[in-house]
């Protein structure tokens, strides 16, 4: 294993990448109890169309998901109870680009451990497990539906993009996971639970060479193809319906707009483009902007008012969310600020303080094992070591995040998703 | 490991002195008794006081001054530990440690406390109106907004109902038709009360020494009047006199089927550690009898849980259910629960659920939000340190286990269903 230092971070990191692909990374941090391993596997709910070998495949929405719920089933039995037995806390997410399948323990680390890996790496479903899952499932698309939150992004990715699968939700809908077998889940685990398409990352009091010791214990010893993922012919940067609006059971108006921007070249450019979009947030929406305190002042905002940047396997999105009366009169003053900031540009020294602002923010994430294991690997999936972040956030210029927003701010990029209040009776 | 020095008569520091984290952080609380009359003035006092300052006059320049102190942020508090109030601010900032030669963020996080509690905005003596009127809407709204989130809404609905009777019954951020009645001057004399007649809790933990950090914040009390210090405490109910069932529509898809009941047992006594380690065996985490058997061998509901009210004595079931399962469900919910009065934990059950509790307290001397939390209902209340805690969970048994379980009995049903089911 290579030791890699951070002195400006006081962090340093052992990797190893093992002869099938997987790369092993362990971030040691002395005198904590608790031990937190993750598995990152580069595969999410957008990735339902793929080419394997010479097949061309397509699957239904949810089955990432789908797929997630059935990978705890182990021929000895439920993995949540072996990890119970061991004193961890298990749980696992999947998310539009990313799976993951994580524990925390302050006890028999490596025990843990190997329930993990031997976890990821073992499809067992049969018809009828698959089959009462689905019922779960449904329970939690229906959820999902009552959630305000869920729908709004739901409806906003729909309404900009025209084929990108990120249009599908995460967990899919109760219709479409009707159509998943056991069968589906079994092409896609071989397809994409593979070790050169995953990351192992432990954080915690634990001795690296280990990790990587059972790490090349439980993953499978060959290579294999990866399959080639379809998202689509490259979208323009028009949105596709420039409103969508529903009512549901909300006490205000919540809003979401999107802005669609074009997409990182090389894998390189992601981190430096998720900085530049995030600065352009603090400061087009940040709570010092003066948008921020105009609307606050005009009761037309409150604090969860925030802009945002968001990137998914070439889909990327400036947000702009919160809750409002009127959501439209935000719409609008966002619009004009941005035709303002494109103007006349903002002091470098608001863009100064945002920088140290954000570097001491993101310094203090450090202290978070499920932050630290999250964006290795999403960093890690599009070729960028997450560790390099002051560098990157020094290189950045004041003039990238104005040409930034001057050209995402534009009403014929744009889309916005309103959930308004159902009207009352009385 | 917690060190607890007294500052001054009525104000409190509790500080972990620890190396591991970059963050430092600190939480400052005033503690009230929580009853309608005070729960709004209470829930808009810290918004009010964070709006603006003498120095720093609008949200801009407070924002402002926090990204200059790298990043840091300081939050309002309101919260409860049964039916004592803690109100006031949280903070957390990047350890000196890690700064550029010569640059300090903990003491101007605790220059801008002084500042946020000692030197308001005011006009006239007063807080300004119009800041008043911003801050009452924002908590209008969030209080209406209690219902979007359904989960959370329902078990709310269960707390009302079943405690209408108590001051636990008032909601946490109090009432919106009580916020709209606030005026500026009301709640500058209620502040006025707060800053003289509440005990004050402060909660530290970073890489500062005890002594040190009591010095620090010894500075941003030191010479301001105080006077008696208003009583505080929990009415607690040990035994519930009658189930009742309540049912209430909301244009939702998924029924909420939310229980509570009565334990009698708060941190307070002996039992209280038997009931913690039943709960986790009955209702909480993955090896727990609702998530396995209700869940799992049922498939009835997406989530099931119990989570105890520790301070108050109360238990809380929460389900997410089809419209048409209510009966099964609740039978199936409460059957559990007589398995276990009736002795039925398997020693596999206990030993996970002791595993869990056991790994989840040293857990939490790794996380500074935890232990703020912890400690602050150890201010509210008598109780265990974390320490003492852990040794009784370890050395329980079985029978202890049913004893407190038996103590439990059903007061509420709450039912919240679709507008057509």
């Amino acid at each position: 294993m290579k030791q890699h230092v951070f002195p400006r971070l006081g962090e340093e990191y052992w990797q190893e990448i093992l002869d099938n692909g997987l790369t092993v990374r362990v971030v040691p941090k002395r005198g904590f109890a608790r031990s937190y391993a993750f598995v990152g596997v580069d595969y999410g709910a957008v990735d339902t169309r793929f080419q394997l070998g010479a097949e061309a495949i397509t699957t239904p929405g949810g089955v990432a998901h789908y797929l997630e719920h059935k990978m705890f089933d182990l021929p000895e039995g439920d993995a949540m109870n072996l990890f119970a037995q061991y004193g961890a806390s298990p749980n696992a997410f999947t998310g539009y680009a990313m799976t993951a399948y994580y524990f925390d323990c302050t006890e028999n680390f490596e025990e843990n451990l190997r329930i993990l890996l031997r976890m990821v790496a073992t499809p067992y479903f049969s018809q009828q497990s698959v089959e009462k899952e689905r019922g779960i499932i449904a329970q939690e698309i229906r959820m999902y539906e009552d959630s305000a939150d869920s729908r709004l992004y739901e409806d906003l990715f729909a309404a900009l993009f025209a084929s990108h699968p990120i249009r599908v939700p995460i967990a899919g809908t109760v219709e479409s996971i009707q159509e998943i077998t056991n069968q589906t889940l079994e092409t896609c685990h071989a397809a994409f639970y593979h070790p050169a398409n995953m990351m192992l990352c432990v954080v915690g009091d634990v001795d690296p060479a280990r990790v990587a010791q059972v790490a090349r214990e439980l993953t499978e010893t060959k290579r294999r193809a990866l399959p080639v993922r379809d998202y689509g012919a490259q979208e323009s940067v028009n949105c596709v319906k420039p409103r969508v609006e529903r009512t549901m059971e909300v006490s205000m108006p919540t809003f979401a707009f999107g802005f669609k921007c074009e997409a990182p070249t090389d894998g390189g450019d992601a981190m430096k483009a998720e900085i530049i979009g995030a600065l352009a947030a603090e400061i087009l929406a940040g709570e010092s902007s003066p948008l921020f305190m105009r609307l606050y002042e005009q009761g037309l905002i409150d604090s969860g008012f925030a802009a945002d940047y968001e990137s998914v396997k070439n889909a990327c999105i400036f947000t702009v969310s919160g809750d409002s009366r009127d959501p439209d009169a935000v719409y609008q003053a966002v619009l004009d600020e941005g035709k303002r900031l494109a103007k006349e540009g903002f002091p470098k020294e608001d863009f100064e303080r945002l920088v140290k602002s954000a570097l001491g923010r993101r310094m203090r994430d450090l202290d978070s094992f499920e932050s630290i294991c999250y964006r290795m690997c999403a960093y890690h999936f599009e070729g960028v070591d997450y560790f390099r972040f002051p560098a990157v956030y020094e290189s950045v210029q004041a003039e990238d995040v104005q040409a930034f927003l001057s050209r995402t701010v534009q009403e014929s990029r744009a889309a916005i998703s309103i959930i308004r209040p159902k009207e009352r009776e009385e | 490991m917690v060190e607890t020095i007294q500052l001054a008569e009525g104000i409190t520091l509790r500080a972990v002195q620890t190396r591991k984290f970059k963050t430092g952080c600190f939480s400052v609380n005033f503690l009230r008794r929580h009853c309608r009359r005070d729960a709004a003035l209470d829930a808009l006092l810290p918004s009010v006081l964070l709006r603006a300052t003498q120095n720093y006059p609008d949200i801009s320049s407070i924002s402002k001054h926090l990204d200059e102190l790298y990043g840091a942020s300081f939050g309002t508090l309101v919260r409860m530990k049964g039916e004592v109030k803690m109100t006031g601010f949280y903070a957390d900032f990047i350890e000196d440690a890690f700064l550029p030669d010569g640059e300090q963020v903990f003491a101007p996080m605790l220059d801008f406390l002084q500042e946020v509690l000692y030197r308001p905005y005011t006009e006239n003596a007063c807080f300004l109106p119009r800041f008043v009127e911003g801050e009452k809407q924002n908590l209008i709204n969030t209080i209406e907004a209690s219902q979007n989130d359904k989960r959370s809404y329902a078990s709310l609905r269960l707390r009302q109902l079943m405690c209408e009777n108590e001051d636990y019954g008032v909601p946490r951020l109090g009432y919106a038709e009580d916020v709209a009645a606030i005026t500026a001057q009301e709640l500058w004399t209620h502040y006025q009360d707060v800053l003289r007649h509440s005990r004050i809790e402060l909660f530290y933990v970073g890489r500062r020494s005890a002594q040190e950090a009591a010095q620090m914040f010894s500075q941003v009390f030191a010479g301001r009047e105080r006077g008696e210090t208003v009583e505080i405490g929990t009415q607690v109910i040990r035994t519930a006199n009658a189930e009742r069932t309540v049912m209430e529509r909301m244009d939702i898809t998924q029924g909420k089927l939310v229980i509570g009941l009565r334990t009698g047992i708060t941190t307070q006594d002996s039992a209280f550690p038997a009931l913690m380690l039943l709960n986790a065996v009955y209702g909480s985490g993955v090896t727990s009898k609702l998530f396995v058997n209700v869940r799992e061998k049922l498939s009835l509901c997406y989530y099931a849980g119990s989570a105890l009210e520790k301070y108050k004595g109360v238990m809380i079931v929460s389900s997410g259910i089809e419209f048409d399962k209510f009966e099964v469900a609740r039978d199936a919910i409460l059957g559990e629960l007589e398995a276990c009065r009736r002795g039925e934990i398997t020693d596999e059950e206990l030993e996970s659920a002791r595993r869990a509790i056991l790994s989840a307290l040293r857990a939490a001397l790794d996380a500074p939000a935890r232990l703020d939390d912890y400690y602050a209902g150890l201010a509210a209340a008598k109780g265990d340190t974390v320490e003492e805690l852990y040794d009784k969970i370890a050395a329980l048994d079985k029978s202890a286990l049913v004893d407190a379980a038996r103590a439990i009995s059903t007061d509420m049903i709450y039912f919240l269903k679709g507008v057509e089911a």
